[in-house]
């Protein structure tokens, strides 16, 4: 059986997409509530890497232990994920595809080929 | 024509940056933290390709299906972005996303599917082969189905190059 997955061996790892482009003061103010949230919940965040992209920015969050795909679903939504992104992740949850369709598009287009 | 322009793209799997560039007329892809550092060689990098079909709740009591999705993986080696270029590589990916989409849904499904985008991820030791691409698509047939999380997948590899 063919077995790779899009986030083979990175199970620890959020992905975070924020529709809004914030400054340094208010990026660091952002990491520490997720930090407060990360404790509360039972988890330490040991990196964060982010992205400004067109829109807004990507956060990669990383955690100190590899958790379920349900987890992170449950974990992306809590840390402020696009809510529209949320709602598509759970439903590819319940199909058993959120490792491969868990994306933050590094290209981005929406183009018809019809 | 080769392509000798060195760039850089966001490795979507970890937020780290993946840097191209030839040094004596050899392609190198190398993996770089957040300081811009050189953490390690890469052997492939990882296109993936998604291919999206949605309708509104109101078109999806006529219509079937409700929601589709498909993603396209496949490895290209520094060699392959040097010969083929990084465009050509997506454009193929996203090829064999479309005929896979197509495949299950019908050619009708294009005019009511979309291009996603592409996500980049970064592949140090490719244990599968490289000439191959790994297809997957999810779907719901109908909005009880969605709502219920009753859903059905298909997977497939499938032969691939990037010749022309």
């Amino acid at each position: 059986m063919y077995s790779r997955s899009a986030m083979s061996g990175r199970s620890h790892i959020l992905k975070i997409d924020v529709d809004i482009k914030m400054d340094d003061a208010l990026v660091d103010l952002w990491i520490a509530t997720r930090k407060r949230i990360a404790e509360f919940l039972g988890f330490r965040i040991v990196d964060v890497r982010y992205r400004y992209t067109r829109h807004g920015m990507h956060f990669w969050i990383y955690l100190d232990k590899h958790l379920d795909a349900h987890t992170r679903a449950m974990l992306q939504f809590m840390m402020g994920d696009d809510h529209r992104r949320c709602f598509h992740n759970f439903i590819r949850l319940r199909l058993n595809a959120f490792d491969q369709f868990n994306a933050l598009f590094g290209v981005k287009v929406y183009e018809h080929r019809g | 024509m080769l392509y000798t322009l060195s760039f850089t793209i966001v490795d979507d799997d970890t937020g780290n940056y993946i840097t191209y560039f030839t040094r004596r007329g050899r392609p190198y892809l190398y993996m770089r933290d957040k300081l811009k550092r050189f953490m390690r060689k890469l052997d492939f990098i990882e296109v993936r390709a998604y291919v999206e079909t949605r309708y509104s709740r109101e078109e999806a009591k006529r219509r079937n299906p409700i929601f589709a999705a498909t993603v396209a993986m496949a490895l290209a080696k520094p060699g392959d972005v040097m010969k083929y270029g990084m465009e050509h590589i997506r454009a193929k990916v996203m090829e064999r996303a479309w005929d896979f989409h197509e495949y299950l849904f019908g050619r009708r499904i294009r005019s009511i599917s979309y291009e996603k985008g592409w996500e980049h991820g970064s592949e140090r030791k490719g244990d599968e082969k490289q000439e191959e691409v790994y297809l997957h698509s999810i779907w719901c047939r109908t909005l009880a189905d969605l709502e219920a999380g009753v859903g059905r997948e298909e997977s497939d590899v499938q032969p691939f190059s990037y010749e022309w």
